[in-house]
């Protein structure tokens, strides 16, 4: 490689990070994936939204609160212990960033009470709004899923 | 008399060879898990007294769980469905799966019914007396305890939630419980413990071979 060559490789370096300082903010941003909540049979009072959230920012941010239109919600951890299940409450929650929290069954899940079956029913939406420290209150629709 | 002697030792290593492949046939078998298990009453969804031995000639799936759970055990019955659906049809003959609620106080059998044949129309629930049901999970070493009556307040477990209401006795049904599937042969004798994680072909084929004994 000449001189020229490798001024040109150095520029493209030096650009590609300045470039990428301005692009970073410090700040999260917090995006869902696959977020759902699953259809329960008619007489169940409790269902789950399973899925993802992300923060794609460079900066953490703290779940803290979440609500929703279709009944009582909560961060849920279930943990299998000596084949025992045992459901234990997530206080909050820190999404390092580049991080996420995967929703899923037998784990971390976002839990329905007392739920509203009017609003959580075959083909039905539910709003459901995720509360960070940071990035403040975030509202997703979410769809109704058999699975 | 050679080739009597030479006859004579064959049918002798005949006999031994069959002998050993008996017991290695047999020692293949399911295990019984003596202990664990036995004969019980309860309520089916149908809201008729049963036991255990009604069931006696078909192979059993048995799970425990309440309707109030949100996450494992739809999570097991939609895995029971998943598995109930690689049965054939004449092996699901033979097959009962049931799901024994451990919150009879709110899992009433009508409740059940309806519960249990959103997974599959086949299903079976069982309910029964506070009494009845502390049977069986002692039966089966299937302890559960009461978390929102117990050790941990409903409204402690709602702090991530901003929603508040001014209902002091509200409350959930959440219970901590085993995760285990029991695999029940047509005797009744538990003979394989499984879980949501056990792949279905597998699950399936144990119950075929219980089927088949």
């Amino acid at each position: 490689m000449n001189k020229q060559s490798l001024n040109k490789v150095l520029l493209l370096v030096f650009l590609f990070g300045f470039a990428s300082s301005l692009m970073a903010d410090g700040k999260p941003n917090i995006t869902t994936e696959q977020l759902r909540v699953i259809l329960p049979p008619s007489v169940a009072r409790s269902t789950s939204a399973y899925g993802i959230i992300k923060n794609t920012g460079d900066a953490p941010d703290t779940l803290i609160n979440i609500s929703t239109d279709a009944g009582m919600i909560m961060l849920h951890k279930t943990d299998i212990k000596d084949g025992m299940a045992e459901m234990n409450h997530v206080d909050e929650f820190v999404l390092e960033a580049g991080a996420e929290l995967v929703l899923k069954p037998m784990s971390y899940h976002l839990m329905f009470m007392n739920i509203n079956h009017d609003i959580i029913k075959k083909e039905g939406e539910v709003t459901i709004t995720l509360e960070f420290k940071d990035a403040g209150e975030l509202t997703f629709k979410v769809p109704v899923l058999e699975e | 008399m050679l080739k009597i002697t030479i006859i004579l030792k064959m049918l002798i290593i005949l006999v031994i060879v069959n002998s050993v492949s008996y017991v290695l046939a047999d020692n293949n078998k399911l295990p019984i898990y003596s202990g664990v298990g036995g004969e019980f009453t309860a309520v089916d969804s149908n809201g008729k007294d049963i036991k255990l031995s009604d069931y006696k000639g078909k192979t059993v799936v048995l799970a425990f769980g309440y309707t109030n759970c949100a996450d494992i055990c739809p999570f097991t019955l939609g895995y029971l469905k998943q598995l109930y659906k690689t049965l054939s049809v004449e092996e699901q003959k033979q097959t009962r799966f049931i799901f024994v609620t451990i919150d009879p106080e709110y899992d009433t059998p009508e409740h059940l019914k309806a519960f249990v044949e959103f997974f599959n129309k086949d299903f079976i629930g069982l309910s029964g007396t506070k009494e009845q049901i502390e049977f069986i999970t002692s039966l089966y070493k299937a302890e559960y305890s009461d978390l929102s009556e117990g050790k941990v307040p409903t409204k402690d477990i709602r702090r991530v939630t901003p929603q508040k209401t001014g209902d002091k006795n509200e409350k959930a049904s959440l219970f901590s419980h085993t995760v285990v599937l029991y695999l029940l042969d047509k005797k009744g004798y538990t003979r394989s413990l499984e879980y949501t994680g056990t792949p279905k072909d597998e699950f399936a084929r144990k119950i075929r071979e219980l089927i088949h004994e």
